[in-house]
């Protein structure tokens, strides 16, 4: 008989194995393409089931109750929005570097040793390499404070095999409709994925929203969340950052090809204030 | 829970945005960045509370 893991490093171990397997036919995200990753890169995102990333250091960016974090940012995404901050490299599996999940938890636990508070798994989006992330959370010291960065795309089997790994998740909430994610980002029915997986996290741990504001998508896009978060999430933590800049392919669209202008982002932050959301620097 | 350092870091990275109103956007800011820019303008509270502050204190190396 095999004794249930229990503890957070061993079940990720077993959920590790559980995805690996499951790239054969992979679902880990809303576009359910259920492409064969274990025989090469396939699917929207493009990404194989070898895992490479860009970037790992300790970051003071985020969220003031998360920093210092040491973040990981995994090669690939299943979005592909014009506005990308990180656009090459999420756009593109293969940029970065070839994992070691050992090298890099090692790195990661000295940060932790050394004062960083939480330690993020994010992208290009982390899901699409749920089967990497999960291998370093068994690798990762149990009681380190984990961060799961992630656009909320992700598929009802992603989301049962991540439940109980990480302690924080850190969701984007990027569109307020769907004509605005298809044109800026080609994702299909976006409101509902995004609004379902919301509404997991929030019951599964601690959930922090993040909406980046985009220059002209306040009404069509902030609003709605805002109202949405209002209503659904009363309370939830909500990070809306206005530093919006006009990086990769935003020049595709008019409005994106500059800053958010100081009235627009105003306007913005009064409106949360006025629906009381619980704002977070 | 003691690990080891790396004998190798790879090198940090940070980006900046430079906008013509003086405004500073920033990704990926390390610690080492966030200090420079304190420097460079000692009155960015966004800035100070990322450098050190009650949730964030001075981290020893």
């Amino acid at each position: 008989m095999i004794a249930p893991a229990t503890t957070r490093p061993a079940r990720a171990s077993v959920n590790a194995a559980l995805a690996r397997a499951m790239l054969a036919q992979c679902r880990f995200c809303a576009h359910d393409c259920a492409a064969n990753r274990l025989a090469g890169p396939a699917g929207r995102c493009h990404a194989g089931a070898d895992t490479r990333f860009f970037c790992a250091q300790v970051e003071v960016t985020d969220e003031l109750e998360l920093i210092p974090t040491y973040a990981i940012a995994f090669s690939g995404c299943d979005l592909r929005c014009a506005f990308c901050i990180t656009g090459a490299e999420s756009w593109n599996a293969g940029t970065g570097e070839s994992l070691d999940a050992a090298d890099i938890c090692a790195r990661a636990t000295a940060a932790l040793d050394r004062g960083a508070r939480t330690v993020m798994i994010l992208g290009g989006e982390p899901t699409v390499h749920l089967h990497a992330a999960l291998d370093l959370v068994s690798r990762l010291p149990s009681n380190a404070r984990l961060v799961w960065k992630t656009n909320a795309h992700g598929s009802r089997q992603a989301r049962d095999l991540l439940d109980g790994m990480f302690d924080v998740w850190l969701a984007d909430y990027k569109f307020g409709n769907d004509t605005c994610a298809q044109a800026l980002a080609r994702i299909p029915g976006y409101t509902s994925v995004a609004r379902e997986n919301l509404r997991w996290a929030a019951g599964h741990g601690e959930l922090i929203v993040r909406h980046l504001l985009m220059p002209g998508h306040l009404e069509c896009c902030w609003r709605p969340v805002a109202e949405w978060l209002a209503a659904e999430l009363p309370g939830v933590k909500t990070n809306l950052r206005d530093g919006f800049w006009p990086a990769w392919q935003s020049r595709r669209q008019a409005e994106l090809r500059g800053t958010v202008p100081p009235a627009e982002s105003k306007s913005a932050f009064a409106l949360a204030r006025q629906l009381g959301l619980n704002l977070i620097p | 829970m003691t690990a080891d350092p790396p004998a190798t870091d790879p090198p940090l990275v940070t980006e900046l945005l430079l906008l013509p109103d003086g405004r500073i956007l920033v990704q990926n800011l390390t610690p080492v960045m966030a200090a420079v820019l304190l420097q460079l303008n000692p009155g960015e509270e966004a800035i100070r509370r990322r450098v050190a502050g009650p949730q964030n204190p001075p981290k020893t190396p």
